[in-house]
């Protein structure tokens, strides 16, 4: 590798005489190229309707030799000495990342503000609600989360608007706990184009059946006229019912014809951000039957909670739903990071790892399992369920009238695989349980928390891992599953943030020669098995996979605070990389190989 | 004047060809489809991650480590071991100083002893005495995951 880079990144920076003589033709075609670099905006969550987390417009971001150690802060928000935010940091967290619409950066803290940044610079263009007035926050803890999740850049009235969730301080609604809304901003004029009706409600401010709804991590969905987002809960402060609102789009009036709710009584908790491929609205829900302090209920006859699902656009009307584990098996496992949508070139299929560690492949177009990862289920032969992706209530299993289950596995627990995958072709590249979670079920769950694994959504069940590899810098302790963000990708380099404010570049091995390989099944390695690791993992069905080259770790200059939210992700626009941290700061990074050297020619392959 | 001509029509068809190229080419990111291909024969070098505690192998061809140990009252010895039994393969414990506990984490298998053979299922807990010939034998495609309960004499 050390010695391919600088072969490909010769600098143009050689004198014009020089660069006229052997080159002018590379240089007119750089200059031709030039104009395009700047036309490529990250406009919502996962950047596109489908939330896959894919950059599709090539830059220096996609180019090898760009990226290979050469990865650098751009501008760092606010900066050290910034008066107007003591300490040089703002006064919350970034658990959400920012879009960025032309030149500017759009980003949602806990504190209760979203910001504009110009893109190029870092500087504070505006804010919303300006400085002096009450910050987006309730009086009430439900209520005090701020903006959890990006906004979503919209067209109001052929006016540009970003859209985003919050709770309203008015103390005349709720009594200024913090039931939520949408908002809509113009970009133009940085003023209020609308605020929903309240889609997220508090009604009250005790540990009692009262309403702590939240919009504290659902990015706002727009399709057509509409603007949908996801209501969840706070820690299972109790659980509430789940539920997807559509406001409309040039009026921000709730559409009442569209209706969805995960349960008639409460559960089925929507964690995420709706996904749609135009044709359908598709998201992932919670657990109904156990919340905090060992509470539990009886199965709510409607029971929509544990599962993908499907509804129509413009009712709500569910197409479908998969719900692989069943109710007597519910021991927490929300399925909190949403669906993404692949185009893949064997069918359009909706991907998510639930947070229990197993990831699915859902055929959008009826619901039916394309395949689950580990297959599980699928090797038991006594599980037909659904092409062998459901789990099976064991024998002596059961759930009393209280909800208590009895004799009952507890693998699919409160563990922490909650960020969605990222789609590119018909990969996907997510943080899974892997192996681990088939084998060590209930106390293997953790080993997946620091790695990254792409799957071939395509293949045949042998040749599932694409590659493995274990993200440097994040670290897990026990159960902490929050080491990574959601991973994104363009042009095959994947990048990922991390626990310990790092962001992480991985290259697929078809654009660059993997580190060396592993089993898919990390059992067999050459300590365990000195002799035959790789004879072994054939043989019992694993596979030999690459380990994918990491072609750069940048610290974040406030590391190791954690650059992980739980809607955090590197948003890949204008060439450049953009996240918030939980240290208060926003960073953009780019690469320091100038656009006219060769690297600007190889930003695919 | 008929080579200017020729000249100007050759630098926009030549300009024309350089933008849409680059439209095609640089214009999208490289996007994949299919498997990569096949590692290369041969040895390979590994590049993944060794678990922490990892297992390893011992006589009877079986996966083990120790996760946790311990000296109880009396002189007595506390130890909590992982098995993994591979595919279709068979491990033979002996006869155990004390009495333990087999845990089935995963997996299906059979134990035998005093050559007495039994399924086991997983999820569930077996307890054998001491002093009896124990094996275990893998009847299943994926390892047979045991986490055992060992209580003996230091």
């Amino acid at each position: 590798m050390s010695a391919l880079v600088p072969w490909l990144c010769v600098s143009t920076d050689l004198g014009l005489s020089n660069m006229l003589r052997s080159c002018c033709l590379r240089v007119l075609a750089i200059a031709l190229l030039l104009p395009l670099y700047g036309c490529n905006d990250w406009r919502t969550y996962r950047n596109t309707e489908g939330r896959g987390g894919q950059q599709p417009i090539g830059s220096l971001l996609s180019s090898v030799c760009a990226v290979s150690h050469h990865l650098a802060i751009a501008w760092g928000w606010p900066s050290p000495n910034d008066p107007e935010f003591p300490g040089g940091r703002e006064q919350g967290v970034f658990r959400a990342s920012p879009i960025v619409v032309g030149d500017t950066a759009f980003i949602g803290s806990s504190s209760g503000y979203l910001y504009a940044l110009d893109a190029r610079t870092g500087f504070k263009l505006w804010q919303y609600p300006p400085r002096g007035e009450p910050a987006l926050n309730g009086t009430c803890r439900w209520g005090s989360y701020g903006i959890g999740a990006s906004a979503t850049y919209a067209e109001i009235n052929r006016n540009a608007a970003i859209i985003f969730g919050a709770p309203d301080p008015d103390p005349t609604i709720d009594s200024g706990r913090g039931s939520a809304r949408l908002y809509a901003l113009n970009i133009a004029t940085h003023t209020l184009i609308w605020k929903s009706e309240i889609v997220a409600q508090i009604s009250g401010c005790t540990f009692t059946r009262e309403l702590h709804e939240r919009i504290a991590n659902s990015s706002p969905l727009v399709v057509g006229k509409m603007v949908y987002v996801g209501v969840a809960d706070y820690g299972d402060d109790p659980i509430q019912n789940g539920k997807v609102v559509a406001v409309d789009l040039n009026t921000g009036h709730i559409v009442r014809t569209f209706s969805y709710f995960s349960t008639n009584t409460i559960g089925g908790a929507v964690w995420n951000s709706p996904a749609s491929d135009g044709n359908g609205i598709y998201f992932t829900t919670g657990n109904t039957r156990t919340w905090s302090g060992g509470s539990t209920q009886p199965e709510p006859s409607v029971n929509n909670g544990l599962s993908m699902i499907r509804v129509d656009p413009a009712t709500g009307a569910i197409a479908w739903k998969f719900q692989p584990v069943p109710y007597p098996l519910d021991w927490d496992p929300d399925w909190a990071a949403g669906a993404a949508v692949m185009n893949s070139s064997c069918g359009e299929v909706v991907e998510s790892v639930q947070k229990d560690g197993w990831t699915y492949a859902v055929n959008a177009n009826d619901g039916t399992c394309r395949w689950q990862f580990p297959p599980t289920a699928e090797r038991n032969p006594e599980n037909p369920l659904d092409n062998g992706c459901k789990f099976p209530v064991p024998a002596g299993c059961s759930v009393d009238t209280e909800g208590r289950a009895v004799n009952c596995p507890s693998n699919h627990n409160d563990t922490d695989y909650k960020q969605p995958g990222a789609v590119w072709g018909d990969v996907l590249v997510i943080s899974t349980g892997g192996w681990d979670v088939d084998v060590f079920p209930g106390y293997g769950v953790g080993y997946g928390y620091t790695k990254l694994h792409a799957l071939e959504t395509c293949a045949n069940r042998s040749n599932r891992v694409r590659w493995i590899r274990r993200v440097p810098d994040a670290v897990s302790a026990g159960q902490d599953g929050y080491p990574l963000g959601a991973p994104t990708v363009t042009g095959g380099i994947v990048y990922v943030t991390t626990n310990r404010g790092h962001l992480v570049a991985i290259a697929d091995p078809s654009v660059f020669p993997p580190d060396g390989y592993q089993c898919s099944f990390d059992i067999y390695n050459p300590v365990s098995l000195p002799s035959d690791w790789q004879t072994r993992c054939v043989q019992n069905g694993y596979q030999i996979v690459p380990v994918p080259a990491v072609l750069d770790n940048v610290a974040l200059p406030d590391a190791p605070v954690s650059a992980v939210g739980l809607r955090n992700e590197p948003a890949i626009a204008n060439g450049r990389l953009f996240v918030g941290t939980m240290g208060g700061h926003v960073y953009a990074v780019k690469s320091n190989v100038s656009p006219y050297s060769f690297c600007s020619l190889f930003s695919t392959r | 004047m008929r080579r200017r001509l020729l000249l100007g029509i050759v630098t926009v068809v030549v300009l024309a060809v350089a933008w849409t190229a680059y439209r095609n080419f640089i214009g999208r990111a490289f996007v994949v489809h299919g498997v990569l291909p096949a590692p290369p024969p041969g040895e390979l070098k590994f590049a993944g991650e060794i678990p922490n505690n990892p297992f390893r192998v011992e006589s009877g061809n079986t996966l083990a480590r120790t996760v946790f140990q311990t000296s109880g009252p009396s002189n007595s010895r506390i130890e909590v071991r992982e098995f993994l039994i591979l595919p279709q393969e068979e491990t033979n414990l002996g006869a155990q100083t004390g009495p333990m506990l087999v845990q089935v984490e995963s997996g299906a298998g059979t134990v035998s002893v005093n050559n007495k053979r039994e399924e086991l299922a997983a999820s569930t807990v077996r307890a054998i005495s001491a002093g009896q010939a124990t094996s275990f034998r893998n009847v299943g495609a994926r390892p047979l995951a045991l986490r055992v309960y060992r209580f003996g004499v230091e």
